[in-house]
């Protein structure tokens, strides 16, 4: 299982990477191996404006279906559109061509949002397992 | 707590990569490499279930066959020996105990395997209405069951066997002595493709299994778990105890009126109460719905006619790893079956579908 160096984890089992006021989000490769064969990714529009912990789009394998949350507040500019077509690129590569949103944020939120550097969520997801 | 049952490939799973989940009390695989990669290799060239977790009942003596014929609502005396029939197993008021397959090995001698989630129950309801001379026993324990379906089934399994099985024809079975050990082979399945259905005893599962993957090998045979075997029985409109047949569902609208015999002469358990819903018509009707918006239908999501107005929910729903596309089995009320059109609601958004004749994918005999 994959995890890396350069990104944020949260207890959903998404990534940020976090660049000044803009963040790209995606769900980490044990998410998607736990979820199985993803077969629709359901995004929100360009623009939508969101509170943080708040489903902003949802996952469906094809065992479940579950939402995709970002632990801040804030704007999406811009969703992962080659996911309508081939939604197992989120299988196949959750932290590159798999990304699905990026956000804006204010930086400050994300002091309080219990994000986990690669390190913890390696000890997070061990503890799951 | 009672302990959770393991069949004989139990270890095998375990070291070959399957993620296991508890199913109805067993400890069994739901995937190996992926459902959806499972599902095609079904499809496309053969795929080994392990389904020892389903259940096991004989009914032997002379009065058999008249027990099944109060029990059932098909009709087993058209049975010949090497046949098997399927057969819902109805309530008083016309719901669903069970669906079963009923193999005759001799005028004295029926085998009925039934579902893992219900065989307690369907052995405690079989014995609470035996009448005469005839024994029933639940011999779940004793026996594996291995399915091998798909375009390369057949191949695989007579290469193993050292059997011709082009004469055994669809819902047939054959019984072979292999070591005095005795399989029971039957040309059946669960998933729309060719293929056939196994009883063995417990010992000969494991050696059983290792040869077929290792003769389909380079056919590409895979091990199957309970996902794909759900997709794949989903697209082909087979339905499943516990999502298209429960407790208080009616028969009547499940399609499968085929298998309700009205005319055979027996008074078989359910019949009055078929026979009040057929006249009243107050019942919910099976609808096949293919999703022409994307998304994913799932059970118990409401469905919607073009009026708005809320006349059912999906028992059975995924994405079709075939069509690449939402479907799903819907239970609405009978009056409203008839639409060419509907709407299920995902979150909120009613996604439009449109009801189809089915199965979704062609079925192979």
């Amino acid at each position: 299982m994959e995890i890396r160096i350069d990104l944020k984890y949260t207890k959903e089992h998404e990534w940020l990477l976090i660049e000044g006021s803009k963040a790209t989000l995606g769900i980490t490769d044990f998410a998607q191996s736990q979820l199985g064969d993803i077969v629709y990714v359901e995004l929100p529009e360009v623009g939508t404006l969101f509170e943080a912990d708040e489903a902003i789009g949802n996952i469906e394998s094809v065992k479940a279906v579950s939402e995709i949350f970002c632990p801040v507040s804030g704007e999406i500019l811009e969703i992962n559109k080659d996911l309508e077509d081939t939604p197992e690129t989120a299988n196949s590569s959750p932290y590159d061509e798999g990304w699905m949103i990026k956000v804006k944020i204010h930086p400050g939120d994300l002091n309080d949002a219990e994000l986990m550097d690669e390190e913890e969520y390696a000890e997070f997801v061990k503890a799951q397992g | 707590m009672t302990q959770i049952k393991k069949t004989p490939l139990n270890k095998w799973h375990h070291e070959n990569g399957a993620r296991m989940v508890e199913f109805c009390g067993w400890d069994m695989p739901v995937q190996y490499e992926g459902i959806i990669a499972e599902h095609k290799a079904t499809r496309t060239t053969a795929g080994l279930f392990d389904v020892s977790h389903m259940g096991e009942i004989f009914l032997r003596g002379p009065d058999a066959l008249n027990n099944l014929q109060r029990l059932l609502p098909n009709d087993p005396s058209t049975l010949k020996i090497g046949q098997v029939q399927y057969s819902p197993m109805l309530t008083e008021s016309g719901a669903v105990v069970d669906d079963l397959s009923i193999y005759k090995f001799s005028d004295v001698e029926y085998l009925l395997c039934v579902n893992a989630s219900n065989v307690d129950k369907d052995f405690a309801w079989i014995q609470s209405h035996l009448e005469g001379d005839v024994t029933a026993t639940n011999e779940s324990a004793d026996f594996a069951q291995i399915a091998i379906q798909g375009p390369k089934a057949e191949e695989i399994l007579s290469s193993v066997l050292g059997l011709d099985f082009s004469e055994l024809k669809y819902w047939w079975f054959q019984k072979h002595e292999q070591q005095s050990q005795e399989l029971i082979i039957a040309r059946m399945g669960y998933t729309g493709e060719k293929g056939f259905e196994i009883f063995c005893p417990n010992d000969v599962a494991v050696p059983l299994w290792e040869e077929l993957m290792a003769s389909g090998k380079d056919l590409g045979i895979q091990p199957i778990g309970l996902g794909a075997r759900d997709t794949l029985r989903m697209e082909v409109c087979f339905p499943l105890y516990g999502q298209e047949f429960t407790d208080s569902n009616s028969i009547l609208g499940a399609k499968v009126n085929r298998f309700l015999k009205l005319d055979k002469p027996f008074d078989f358990i359910g019949k009055k109460a078929i026979l009040a819903s057929k006249e009243s018509k107050d019942y919910n009707q099976l609808v096949y719905l293919e999703l022409i918006d994307k998304g994913v239908p799932r059970s118990h999501y409401p469905v919607i006619n073009t009026a708005g107005e809320c006349i059912g929910e999906v028992t059975s729903g995924n994405m079709s790893p075939m069509l690449g596309r939402g479907i799903a089995i819907a239970s609405v009320k009978k009056d409203q079956a008839d639409a060419s059109e509907m709407f299920i609601q995902v979150r909120n958004k009613n996604l439009k579908a449109q009801v189809v004749k089915g199965p979704f994918v062609p079925t192979q005999k």
